[in-house]
């Protein structure tokens, strides 16, 4: 049992029901706890006094208390019972209109190279809706029947007590049946959510034409000058000594200066975010840098503030008044897993990002306006790279389509992507929680991500091409 | 057209800073995965005529460290026979060794508990009006982003917005430019480290693992978060032999800085202490002299004096007592900027001469001839942004605070904006309570 879940103390009665729950507390578990039996997808432990620390003596008394151990597999969702009784950060809303083309669905998730089957995906859902509707059937039964019983109680004679028996019975054989219509709800409802959320977004089908810019160099080169591996077991780090650290400063510094100049508005978010938001944009804990937390069954995860989470943080769980687009930009570190030695496949990279938030309608259009600002930007310099539309098997979980930019590599021999515009619509506010006031349904705000520059990637390319001079 | 007349000024730059310093790096061996074997001064910890000024010193320091139980393990060291044994009471011994402070300059001896006041730097501003704090000042501005901030980021947190970010950008530009017309190279340095560079540079994982942020060691291995980048740069410059004529090398870094130290205490609220930030970092390397470390340290503390002194901040420049010095530290200097909106100094920037301390633990040295010695390191920091930015709007704010003066200095870093305003289209947007 990893000690560090987060732990509910709960009461249990003589029958081993929940009927009581303390404040959720993370605690330490000072000795191995004997497990129980599962219940709603917690695993439940007994234990005694003195086994928990920093547990309050005044939970325990000559009864015995167990702990309820759980171990969320989702911090977007909360499991059954746990889910009415904490707060939760964000309340993911499923796009139910990906699942009606279950075709097209289908297709989606055959190029990303998911493993999942488009129709049963339906059918659980569908499952899931009918018991939601069943159980509000019975809700709404247990309102009337209740109404009747008040009614019954005005009135006054012995004649009626036939019709209380009647009335009594009906509600017993109802709560019975929202009972076991819970317990079923309970027992889907997790791994409902959990399969729909890990949907990719849906993909858009429309073209782009691939542009070319710049001569190619014809330059041949050995590898990086001046950048140093820092570290390359489990992940990669690098240092960038002499012209790499002062292009890095003042080349992101000028691409920055360039999108204010085009109304984007800078923020310099935090480097830490909490799971739900990492999870929220769609992006596995595996990409992620996890804090070494013992006692927390919520670590953060560093990401950096040159990134999309990061810049989330901003606006999850928020209603929006502002008239889109409203664009911002970040320069800093982005951080994420990897254990590659070149300097682009970096754990550590150099960005300025751009975040977009606009209606559905604006959606393209915004798309195409970052496109073209970037090209604005490259296309002056003494580099050569083409833009395009990233394929659908490279496309991220929140992308819908990605228009990449890429140099070419002399060492590697390859395009090697130093910027791009990402379409990711409703995806992330969906599961976020950011809206259009007035909040509701078909209210979500859409994102257009961008990043500007990937510094890396970037200054690999531009020391393989020989180092065109940047100068005026 | 606006493209035909966008410039890149970086060859022309390169003209005006060129980079003067090389050396050597390797693009193959990853440099900071093999730890470093220290080198200490052993022959100056056991000599018993050392004891008692060594013990004085940890006293004053009231650091860690026992010189009597190193002497006492070198002792039963040399005493063991048996080589088994003996490699591990040396082991042993070098642990505790390690654990001594660096050697302080002696005219600290006569400071007592109180620094010195070294100088003031530009007057105080006298007010005709209640200054307000940064908080309130960024409030009335919609600059700065705490509210319901920690579900989603942690305590602590914060985001600077418009102006003040590209405040925060301006201040790190700046001071990069004036550092580079003092011959500092650029450095861009990882801000995860292993935790044996760190303990390098003297600062002891274990006992202070309130403040080293770790990353779960079942997924990412033995990485820490770096509180500043002079451990970084140390690192980068461990196990290399340097050419007596690339000296006195400075290097300069901007980083992100992770320190996961609390305070609860009133005057440190808000971004004054904060998880985690932005610095400009300056490092040096001399040669084994002591009066070339002390020069060194001198022209870093002039440069942070003459930086404070630009921004028309008023401040006053410290020589910090013994029990103020970390384990590295032979001599220290702190800058305090005065924040009126506090009615307190904090500190803003601090400079400190290591001697040999991280060059032994970290394996830095330099060639003359044939021979190798052991370098003299010195660091220093050019810019903490988040305190910077208390002191800049506590101390040019205007009295209906809501436009906060920008210094002189930083105006074409910040297309030539003269103040500090309210964004013309602030930000509408509302956090959800409860569902």
């Amino acid at each position: 049992m990893r000690f560090s879940s987060r732990i509910f103390v709960w009461k249990l009665s003589s029958t081993f029901g929940i009927s009581g729950l303390s404040n959720e507390s993370c605690f330490m578990s000072t000795q191995p706890l004997c497990k129980f039996k599962k219940i709603n997808q917690i695993e439940v432990y007994r234990i005694k006094s003195g086994q928990l620390a920093a547990l309050s003596e005044c939970y325990f008394s000559r009864s015995c208390y167990t702990a309820a151990v759980v171990r969320p597999e989702s911090y977007l969702t909360i499991p059954g019972a746990l889910g009415r009784q904490v707060d939760s950060l964000v309340k993911p809303c499923i796009d139910k209109m990906q699942l009606v083309d279950f075709q097209r669905l289908q297709y989606n998730l055959n190029e990303r190279g998911y493993r999942l089957n488009a129709r049963e995906l339906l059918e659980l859902w569908k499952n899931y809706e009918d018991i939601i509707a069943e159980k509000a059937k019975i809700e709404s039964r247990r309102k009337e029947n209740s109404k009747i019983g008040k009614q019954l109680n005005k009135k006054s004679g012995c004649d009626l007590q036939k019709e209380f028996d009647t009335v009594k019975e009906t509600g017993i054989k109802l709560r019975n049946e929202a009972k076991r219509i819970q317990k079923i709800l309970e027992e889907i409802e997790v791994p409902t959510m959990m399969k729909l959320l890990s949907l990719p977004n849906d993909y858009c089908d429309e073209p782009f034409k691939t542009l070319s810019f710049g001569e190619p160099s014809g330059y041949s080169v050995s590898g990086d000058e001046n950048i140093v591996l820092a570290l390359n077991s489990p992940d990669s780090f690098h240092f960038m000594t002499k012209e790499n650290a002062f292009l890095e400063l003042k080349f992101c510094n000028k691409l920055l200066q360039y999108l204010l100049n085009q109304n984007c508005r800078l923020i310099s978010p935090p480097d830490f975010v909490k799971s739900a938001i990492v999870e929220g944009c769609g992006i596995d804990y595996s990409e992620v840098f996890t804090m070494n937390e013992q006692d927390s069954s919520d670590p953060f995860r560093v990401v950096g503030g040159a990134s999309l989470p990061a810049m989330c943080t901003l606006v999850a769980r928020t209603t929006l008044r502002n008239e889109t687009p409203l664009r911002f930009s970040t320069l800093g570190r982005c951080y994420s897993v990897s254990d590659g030695t070149n300097i682009f496949e970096s754990s550590q990279r150099t960005c300025v990002q751009s975040l977009s938030l606009v209606n559905n309608e604006q959606s393209s259009g915004e798309v195409d306006f970052m496109v073209d600002k970037l090209i604005n930007f490259y296309s002056v310099l003494p580099v050569h790279f083409r833009v395009s539309k990233a394929p659908l098997s490279s496309l991220k979980r929140y992308e819908k389509a990605k228009i990449s930019f890429e140099m070419y590599s002399q060492s590697k021999k390859k395009y090697i992507e130093f910027a791009c515009v990402s379409n990711i619509g409703e995806f992330i506010s969906r599961r976020l929680n950011v809206y259009f006031h007035p909040r509701g349904e078909g209210q979500f705000v859409n994102f257009v991500f961008s990043t500007c520059i990937d510094f890396n990637a970037f200054v690999h390319c531009w020391n393989d091409n020989g180092r065109p001079s940047l100068v005026e | 057209m606006y493209h035909a007349k966008f410039q890149i000024w970086v060859g022309r730059l390169q003209q005006v800073f060129p980079v003067t310093h090389r050396y050597k790096c390797s693009a193959t061996k990853a440099i900071l995965s093999d730890p470093a074997i220290p080198t200490l001064d052993v022959a100056y910890i056991t000599d018993p005529r050392n004891t008692h000024k060594i013990d004085k010193l940890i006293q004053s320091r009231k650091g860690k460290g026992d010189i009597h139980l190193v002497q006492k393990l070198w002792k039963e060291y040399n005493e063991e026979t048996i080589e088994k044994m003996k490699s591990k009471k040396y082991e042993k011994f070098m642990l505790e060794a390690c654990k001594i402070p660096n050697q302080a300059h002696s005219v600290l001896d006569s400071y007592g508990i109180e620094p010195k006041i070294v100088k003031y730097i530009n007057d105080k501003r006298k007010f005709d009006f209640q200054p307000r704090d940064f908080a309130d000042l960024c409030q009335k501005c919609d600059l700065l982003k705490t509210e319901f901030l920690g579900f989603l980021a942690g305590h602590k947190s914060y985001i600077l917005k418009d102006s003040l970010a590209e405040l925060e950008q301006a201040l790190i530009q700046r001071t990069c430019d004036e550092l580079l017309k003092k011959g500092f190279s650029l450095i861009s340095v990882p801000d995860f480290l292993p935790s044996h560079v760190i303990e390098g540079c003297g600062m002891d994982i274990k006992a202070e693992r309130g403040q080293v942020y770790t990353l779960d060691p079942s997924l990412h291995g033995d990485l820490c978060l770096s509180g500043t980048s002079e451990m970084a740069i140390a690192g980068f410059l461990s196990n290399q032999v340097l050419n007596v004529d690339e000296l006195p090398l400075k290097l300069a870094a901007v980083s992100r800085c992770y320190r996961a130290e609390i305070s609860s205490s009133f005057d440190e609220r808000g971004i004054y202490r904060v998880h985690q930030f932005t610095k400009v970092e300056m490092f040096g390397v001399t040669k084994n002299d002591i009066s070339q470390s002390e020069a060194l340290l001198q022209e870093f503390v002039d440069i942070q004096s003459e930086l404070s002194a630009s921004y028309g901040i008023h401040c006053q420049l410290l020589d910090m007592p013994l029990h103020e010095l970390g384990a590295p530290a032979y001599r220290k200097f702190d800058i305090e900027a005065w924040m009126p909106g506090r009615n307190m100094f904090g500190e803003i920037s601090s400079s400190s001469n290591c001697t040999d301390f991280q060059a032994r633990r970290l394996n830095i040295k330099y060639e003359s001839g044939e021979d190798t010695y052991f370098c003299h390191t010195v660091n220093g920091t050019a810019c903490a942004v988040p305190r910077m930015l208390i002191a800049l709007l506590e101390t040019f704010q205007n009295r209906y605070a809501d436009t906060i003066n920008i210094p002189e200095v930083l105006w074409p870093y910040m297309n030539y904006q003269k103040l500090l305003t309210p964004p013309v289209f602030p930000l509408k947007m509302r956090y959800i309570k409860s569902w």
